[in-house]
């Protein structure tokens, strides 16, 4: 393992040199240092048609904003043969290029002593690429998730997570700890189509990390990032789908996978809302009906005692007139013994007509069935 | 699980206790000023909850040697009292509550029989019944293979009932060694004065095989607990965790079969039978001292400890809901279901032995038994009486 201060210190023997650079000779197809995120501009709610809409309109704001004041900051390359490799400034590339310009100016990297001593430690530019590409992102704005791990995969190639954790602040401009950078890393090893639910928003960082826990292979992670691309839930209700997919599956000795492309969640995924504008409402309920299912599936006893409930307390007919400032509510999970009643009035005239009404709930058999 | 690590506290002066441990375990031990030495070794490996089991630490008690049982609140408890002899284990159970109960979990064994005996001594002088155990916070019989402190305890409790015997004073306490091992071999030429309780935890073949790693097969358990019945002692019979999955029901009755009727002891899962199938009697009811039953409960944080070292294991995946405690349990009416059943097939071969539950709340005792011990100690006073009747000296 390399260690960052050295690294660091050693930056003297990174050579930087402006030239103008043909932005046709830069390699946008080598993401090696990529850490920024390509819906960057994104607003968590929007999908996945109108990430790319505002995608375009950021780099063409991007474009116009060069047009009109130029480059403010150089772009960092690598030279690799008669080509360059990107290290920091992929949408000023390509923003540039979409406004017909042919150079630009370009910060050069390679190493002083890489042509004198073949026997120079190659690591040392490695990390102190990444360290420009994920510092040059870190100080102009706040990193998201995924750019993070991106950052932490590139260092942890070389250093380890403890030397990485405690040069954070420098890096990235935050103070990390060592498990959140192991977290990071973990999440990063992901497959690709995981990070754009986490840069979309549909999916957190932790429940991803339930993957990981559960030791779930690549192609099990897909069915899962299947099933969050076509729903939209809260981090609770993400991680409780998760964890009843897998309990359901290892209790019943069936693989997650099977389990997500049942016929009964298969439908829900697959039907279509009626009315497009309501997309991200439709997202919502397809969650709530999956989580519904699986509760179902998870708590057979437990789901039929509370629709029984809910039945018996339908026919009690507690919605109706003076009834429906009544409440009736059962012991949480049945387990302990005291019934609850929430009664509103205004009046004391009010509560003695509710009084009775209560005192007639009690001869009512259904009232003894129900808290028996 | 075998020992690979043991440390001795240098603060302890040298004594018969621990060259009998340094001689029954060959290792050479290492002396430690301080216990952080061992804790650091245990927490920062890769596994501390596996190293701890194979990491020995003589030390001594500092704190009580005598606690009440803890008990939890909302559930019936049955006035337990621990003595505490040791931590943790050898043996590997997936629910295991020691996992997450110690920090570090650690394999001690706490020298001085002069302060246990003192404690013990204090106990036996008030008008009490006491049921004593070590098997709280251990195993009470794996120490049974490398130190000599379990026939010690079972000499004490034994010694105590003659002297209160020239009293006036007629209780008496009695000690119970809870055990899923067959570690009875130093418990067999005592004189007893049947003031100890050999208990066994028993579950199915299947959960044995499933999530109890190390530990005795169920034949082999029975076979070991009619050996102390010929011996003498009283014994008791722990169904905890009972464990809800789908034919579970079958499977218990089978195991409740094979305590009364005796089991079949072969090779295959007896590695201490000499190879010829033989069927072992079944225990008489009359020498049974209680039968608890409990279903699975467990602290919430146990379940990642579960998943993460015993990645098969779906013991964690039944119909749980947080109980009123904050521990997971089985959905109420599946906890009755099971109940009832076990109950009454332990009805059917022994309708006088005294059944209760751990943990368990008025609406599951009167589901399943008929009646509740509503008063506090009630349900300590029962275990006591069957203590009077079943304990009295041979
Ligand atoms: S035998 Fe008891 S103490 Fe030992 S691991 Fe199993 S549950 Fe824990």
């Amino acid at each position: 393992m390399l260690n960052l201060q050295t690294t660091i210190s050693n930056s003297a023997l990174l050579k930087k040199r402006v030239k103008q650079v043909c932005l046709d000779a830069i390699d946008l197809s080598d993401e090696s240092f990529k850490i920024s995120s390509d819906n960057l501009f994104f607003s968590g709610n929007k999908s996945s048609s109108d990430n790319s809409l505002s995608n375009l309109t950021n780099l063409s704001n991007l474009a116009l904003s060069i047009r009109l004041t130029g480059l403010i900051n150089p772009i960092v390359l690598r030279e690799i043969d008669d080509k360059y490799i990107v290290v920091s400034g992929f949408k000023r590339v390509s923003a540039m290029r979409s406004i017909g310009m042919r150079e630009t100016p370009a910060s050069i990297l390679s190493h002083l002593d890489f042509d004198k001593d073949k026997t120079y430690d190659f690591r040392f530019y490695e990390v102190q690429s990444a360290l420009i590409a994920i510092s040059d992102n870190a100080f102009s704005r706040q990193l998201n998730v995924m750019e993070q791990a991106r950052g932490v995969r590139l260092l942890k190639r070389f250093c380890s997570s403890y030397d990485i954790a405690q040069n954070s602040p420098a890096i990235f401009n935050v103070n990390m700890g060592e498990s959140l950078i192991n977290m990071l890393d973990d999440i990063a090893n992901m497959p690709l189509s995981l990070h754009e639910l986490i840069e979309s928003d549909k999916l957190s960082m932790s429940s991803a990390l339930k993957f990981k826990q559960y030791g779930y292979d690549k192609s099990l992670i897909e069915s899962f990032a299947t099933l969050f691309s076509k729903i939209k839930c809260s981090l609770s209700k993400q991680k409780e789908i998760i964890t009843n997919i897998h309990e359901i599956a290892a209790r019943e000795e069936i693989s997650a996978s099977d389990l997500i492309e049942s016929k009964e969640i298969s439908q829900i995924l697959d039907s279509q809302s009626d009315n497009c504008s309501s997309n991200v409402n439709d997202e919502n309920q397809k969650a709530n009906l999956i989580r519904s299912i699986l509760f179902n599936r998870r708590y057979p006893n437990l789901f039929k005692a509370k629709e029984r409930f809910s039945n018996n307390l339908k026919m009690l007919n507690l919605n109706s007139g003076m009834k429906s400032d009544i409440k009736l509510d059962p012991p949480a999970d049945f387990e302990g013994r005291d019934y609850t009643i929430t009664l509103k009035f205004s009046t004391v005239e009010e509560l003695a007509k509710k009084a009775n009404i209560l005192s007639a709930l009690t001869k009512n058999p259904l009232f003894g069935d129900i808290t028996d | 699980m075998k020992i690979e690590t043991l440390f001795i506290d240098r603060a302890i002066r040298p004594c018969e206790e621990i060259d009998y441990i340094i001689q029954s375990t060959s290792l050479e031990p290492e002396y430690v000023e301080n216990s952080k030495v061992v804790y650091d070794h245990v927490n920062l490996s890769d596994d501390p909850i596996t190293k701890g089991k194979q990491t020995l630490y003589i030390t001594e008690n500092h704190g009580a040697v005598i606690k009440k049982c803890p008990g939890t609140s909302h559930y019936t408890c049955c006035d337990y009292t621990i003595l505490h002899t040791g931590t943790f284990c050898t043996m590997d159970c997936s629910y295991c509550i020691l996992q997450a109960y110690f920090h570090p979990p650690l394999l001690q064994y706490f020298v001085g029989q002069h302060k246990i005996d003192a404690a013990l001594d204090e106990i036996f002088k008030e008008n009490k019944t006491f049921r004593v155990g070590t098997g709280e916070f251990t195993d009470s019989l794996i120490w049974d293979k490398i130190s000599n402190q379990p026939a010690k305890l079972v000499r004490k409790f034994a010694d105590q009932a003659r002297a209160r015997s020239r009293s006036s004073n007629n209780n008496f306490s009695i000690l119970e060694l809870k055990t899923k091992t067959v570690n009875i071999d130093s418990l067999k030429d005592i004189d007893h004065n049947r003031k100890t309780v050999v208990a066994w935890s028993l579950n199915t073949p299947k959960v044995i095989k499933s999530e109890e790693r190390g530990t005795a097969s169920l034949s082999a358990r029975l076979k070991a607990a009619k050996e102390c019945e010929r011996w003498g002692y009283r014994v008791a019979f722990h169904f905890d965790p009972i464990v809800i999955y789908q034919g579970c029901e079958e499977d218990y009755k089978e195991v409740i079969k094979s305590i009364f009727e005796g089991v079949r002891v072969d090779k295959n899962v007896d590695s201490s039978s000499d190879g010829v199938i033989k069927q072992s009697l079944g225990i008489l009811p009359e020498s049974i001292v209680w039968i608890s039953i409990g279903t699975f409960r467990f602290m919430p944080q146990l379940k990642q400890i579960i998943e993460n070292r015993f990645p098969k294991s779906t013991i964690a995946y039944g119909e749980f809901i947080t109980g009123l405690d904050n521990k997971m349990r089985y959905f109420k009416p599946l906890r009755i279901k099971i109940y009832q059943k076990i109950v009454s097939f332990i009805r059917q071969y022994a309708p006088d032995v005294l059944i209760y539950f751990c943990m368990e709340d008025e609406e599951v005792w009167q589901k399943t038994i008929g009646f509740f011990p509503k008063k506090e100690g009630q349900l300590g006073a029962m275990l006591d009486r069957s203590v009077m009747e079943r304990c009295k000296a041979c």
